[in-house]
């Protein structure tokens, strides 16, 4: 995934995170709609979705 | 390709009582300063009446598309985007969409300028809507979507509704304030809109706390709340519902529309249950479905209910289920049994047919597994859908035929050797025919109908073979075809004579060629078979410029444009085959305006019809044509482009004349070497005997010797001049004849033999008189004019004189001026200077005072260029000079 690419499609204020061989996209502000349409362009790109977790208001504070 | 129902393009209708949204509204107003509006909330909250509200209150023309999952390909997308668009610019993308009705995608490129050029100028406001937008993913559409927002003007507005947010550059777009967008937030009811919702939509009174409490529950969910409208419309009491919602009800959408279902008598339920199935619904197709005669009334009667059922027109006759529910019907019938929902499909099936809706039949007999009604439908319709419907649609509901049962069914098998045949996937068509030479071997010995089979069988095969070239065995076929079935079927006649008479046009034989095209042309049109009128017209066309029947050419063509423009259904693009040969023919006669004219409309249509060979041979005529304006580059660009479409895949007939024009242009940018190494590589040399394929490339070598200074193994060549003149005269072939007849004369000419260089002059202006052929001369009219000086042949001055003030044809350069080409005889610097001075006008004198030399030097220098030129005066070498590119 390109990052140019990440940001015409991602909204904003995401994070990028490259670690063991994984990418982590964190602070994905979205709703329902949102997250469908990213995931599902994801899985048109060929990109395997490992994990997708609901990060909470106290979390992303800490 | 099935039929775009108007339903498609149809806003749907307000309810009478719907809850305003202003504060939502007036976000939409917004978006006329965006380049997007975009409406993304899962189902049920609301987004296709908020925008239906929205166009209802302001003025700007309206344009609807309703999105659904077969519109995933992009023919049915971009078809009807067009006819959409159409309602407004009647004219909008014409060609494009006769393109998409045969079921053919351009380049995507080529698509989006077509698609969206026209739009660019459009001086009218409007707005279209694409709904349900979350069935798109394919990348092609996508990429058009994301130019169009892009690139339309700013009075043209796109709105997309979705369930999902679509692979656009929203994020981009978002940062330069070039969207608005509504999204599930936006659209979660209020307490207020709730209470509204309650009080005037459902006619139920609730106290505030309840309908607080209700849209807490639902969490503003316009479907949760119409939902637990309709509840409360039985005996539930508000409490209950409230509190059976809060015990921790995980599925409140199921748990709500079984509380609706159950509350409705049995025969309705029963009616919703069943008639889930159809996307459209009317009221024959449910009377079908359930047995029923007053499915009118009852759907009605749902629709005044609020039940989740949306009437679609204005007289109360199309109705469709919301999406929501329709899946929640469709899972609870599901439960009643693999049985009973097979048997629906079957009806549905049937009311569908019942209404001449055979395309739209084929899923529900798919999904009832009645392979012989699917393969019935196929057997019958196949012709029309190849030529019609999307091939990966096509191909789908193939797939879903188990092989055993296809390969059974002779009839649908050569219906997918048609098919592939014109998909070019030759390999699977070989599996074909190899599957039915088994199947036919079996079928011994021969009823009426397995004839038939035989006939087609050898038909089909007959045109496999003629568009690998190999006419001997594809005309032994045809004729086989022919004689088996004596004319009992047309389809399959007219298409026998088309394979019989291309395969006799390849192997010379003009008559019996000329008269099964002829056939072809006629049974084809009879029977309104647009695509084979077109290919045997081509053909037809094509042969006559070869035989110097100009003028058949010109009416043949010309006859077929004007039949099949004016074809109420529209004409498949395929026509621009017929344009191309038109071309060619005002090529011949040197009518360039007219020439371009139907060669780049014939190159427009190859292009997005993707009909190979015809776009080889009209970009071929181009390049003569830019060849004879003298455009050298355009000329180069257009033979690229020929050679480019021939790689993808054509018959091996269009190549002579395109190595011919390639060689040509390597002659007038006088590269020799090219012209002669691209003569050679056709594998056709000056010795070759002469053939239909090989005469266009043995007159490139006549071409070549006449500009050679020194005509090698000459006698060689003055024998392909004597062999070519006799091969055409033996097969009338003219415009060959013609040809040589001209380069011969020149070469003669070049020889000394002035005799036999006039004879073959005078011979080729009757000749030319005679069938109307101009451009020939006017090639080859900077050798032809030295001539004349020599001896008189009036009719020809005449020609050239009145023909070259249409236009003109360039000469051909000597090749550039090299150490190694003049062989030692270069011009020397002072030389240069020299020639120069005189091409500007300077005496003798003058340049020796210029040069600082004496008159006796300056002589001295001009002999010297005289001798290296081989001149003998000033004008002549300053010419010469100018013609090597040397001033």
């Amino acid at each position: 995934m390109e990052e140019e690419f990440l940001k015409d499609y991602c909204p904003s204020g995401f994070t990028l995170i490259y670690k063991n061989g994984r990418t982590t996209l964190a602070n994905l502000q979205t709703d329902q709609a949102g997250m469908l349409g990213l995931i599902r362009q994801f899985h048109n790109l060929g990109v395997t979705v490992l994990l997708v977790e609901l990060q909470s208001e106290m979390e992303k504070n800490q | 390709m099935p039929p775009l129902v108007w339903t498609k393009f149809k806003i749907p209708p307000l309810r009478a009582k719907s809850v305003l949204r202003p504060r939502l509204l007036e976000k939409l107003n917004r978006g006329l300063d965006s380049r997007l509006i975009l409406i993304s909330a899962p189902a049920g909250f609301g987004k296709t009446t908020l925008i239906v509200q929205w166009l209802q209150s302001q003025t700007l023309p309206a344009l609807w598309i309703s999105l659904e999952e077969t519109d995933y390909d992009p023919i049915r997308f971009f078809s009807a985007w067009i006819a959409c668009l159409q309602q407004i610019i009647p004219s909008y993308c014409e060609d494009l969409f006769q393109v998409l009705l045969s079921a053919q995608l351009p380049a995507s490129d080529l698509l989006t300028a077509e698609l969206i050029n026209p739009l660019i100028h459009l001086n009218q406001p409007a707005i279209l809507i694409l709904d349900d937008f979350q069935h798109i993913q394919n990348p092609v559409i996508l990429q058009f979507i994301q130019d169009a927002i892009a690139y339309l003007p700013s009075e043209f507005h796109l709105a997309i509704l979705t369930r999902e947010d679509p692979a656009l550059p929203l994020a981009r777009l978002r940062s330069r304030n070039e969207l608005v967008e509504i999204r599930t937030n936006d659209l979660r009811f209020e307490p207020l809109e709730s209470s509204l919702l309650f009080s005037d939509t459902l006619s139920i009174p609730l106290e505030l706390p309840m309908v607080m409490a209700l849209t807490e529950r639902t969490e503003g969910w316009a479907a949760g709340l119409q939902l637990a409208g309709l509840s409360l419309q039985g005996s539930v009491q508000p409490a209950d519902l409230i509190q059976d919602l809060s015990a921790g009800t995980r599925f409140m959408l199921n748990y709500l529309a079984e509380e609706v279902l159950n509350k409705q008598p049995q025969d309705i339920q029963d009616f919703l249950l069943k008639t889930s199935l159809l996307s459209t619904l009317n009221a024959e197709r449910c009377n079908l479905l359930t047995g029923r005669e007053d499915s009118a009334e009852l759907l009605e009667k749902l629709d005044k209910s609020n039940l989740f059922i949306q009437s679609l027109d204005e007289q109360y006759q199309y109705y469709r289920y919301h999406a929501l529910f329709a899946e929640l019907l469709r899972n609870r019938l599901n439960r009643q049994g693999e049985q009973e929902v097979r048997l629906l499909h079957l009806r549905a099936a049937q009311a569908l047919l019942a209404e001449g809706l055979e395309t739209e039949s084929l899923s529900h007999f798919l999904a009832a597994k009645d392979y012989s009604a699917v393969v019935e439908l196929l057997e019958n319709h196949i012709w029309e859908w190849i030529n019609h419907t999307p091939t990966a649609q096509l191909e789908e509901v193939l797939s879903q035929i188990p092989p055993e049962i296809q390969s059974s069914h002779p009839r649908l098998l050569m219906g997918l050797g048609w098919f592939y045949l014109l998909q070019g996937n030759f390999p699977r068509l070989t599996g074909i025919l190899q599957a039915l030479e088994n199947r036919l071997v079996e079928n011994q010995p021969l009823s009426e109908d397995s004839i038939l089979h035989r006939a087609e069988f050898l038909a089909l095969q007959a045109n496999f073979l003629q568009v690998q070239q190999k006419s001997d065995l594809a005309v032994q076929l045809a004729r086989q075809s022919l004689a088996l079935m004596e004319r009992k079927n047309e389809r399959i006649a007219s298409l026998a004579y088309l394979a019989l008479g291309g395969g006799l046009r390849q192997m010379g034989n003009y008559e019996e060629a000329r008269t099964a095209l002829e056939n072809a042309i006629q049974i084809s049109r009879n029977r309104d078979d647009p695509v084979t009128d077109i290919l045997a017209v081509s053909h037809l066309t094509l042969m006559a410029l070869e035989y110097g029947q100009l003028e058949m050419a010109a009416s043949t063509a010309q006859a077929a444009i004007q039949h099949l423009e004016q074809r109420p259904h529209g004409y498949p693009a395929v026509l621009g085959a017929v344009y191309g040969a038109l071309g060619w023919v005002y090529y011949h006669r040197n009518q360039p305006e007219l020439a371009a004219q139907f060669l780049l409309r014939g190159i427009h249509l190859a292009k997005l019809s993707g009909h190979n060979a015809s776009a080889v041979y009209s970009l071929a005529g181009m390049a003569r044509l830019h060849l004879a304006q003298g455009d050298l580059n355009a000329a180069r660009q257009c033979l690229q482009q020929a050679e480019q479409f021939f790689q993808k895949g054509a018959p091996g007939w269009v190549l002579p004349e395109l190595i011919s024009c390639k060689s040509h242009l390597a002659l007038i940018e006088g590269n020799w070497v090219d012209a002669e190494s691209i003569l050679h590589a056709s594998g056709v040399t000056p010795i070759s005997p002469p053939t239909p394929y090989s005469e266009t490339l043995l007159v490139g070598w006549l071409k070549l010797a006449v500009l050679k200074e020194e005509i090698e193994a000459e006698q060689g060549i003055m024998e392909l001049v004597q062999r070519l003149l006799e091969f055409a005269r033996t097969s009338q072939r003219n415009y060959t004849l013609l040809q040589t007849l001209v380069l011969g004369a020149i070469l003669h000419f070049k020889k000394g033999e002035q005799t036999q260089a006039r004879h073959r002059l005078e011979e080729a202006v009757l000749l030319a008189a005679a069938s109307g052929y101009r451009s020939i001369f006017l090639e080859h009219q900077h050798v032809l004019l030295p001539i004349l000086r020599t001896f008189r042949i009036p009719a020809l001055e005449a020609l050239l004189h009145q023909a070259g003030e249409t236009q003109t044809f360039p000469s051909p350069q000597k090749p550039p001026v090299s150490d190694k080409n003049l062989n030692g005889i270069a011009l020397t610097e002072r030389e240069m200077e020299v020639l120069r001075l005189l091409a500007q006008g300077h005496t003798y004198n003058e340049i020796a005072e210029h040069l600082v030399v004496s008159l006796n030097t300056v002589r001295f220098h001009v002999k010297g260029i005289y001798g290296k030129l081989g001149v003998t005066k000033v004008n002549q070498a300053i010419a010469e000079a100018r013609r090597q590119g040397l001033i």
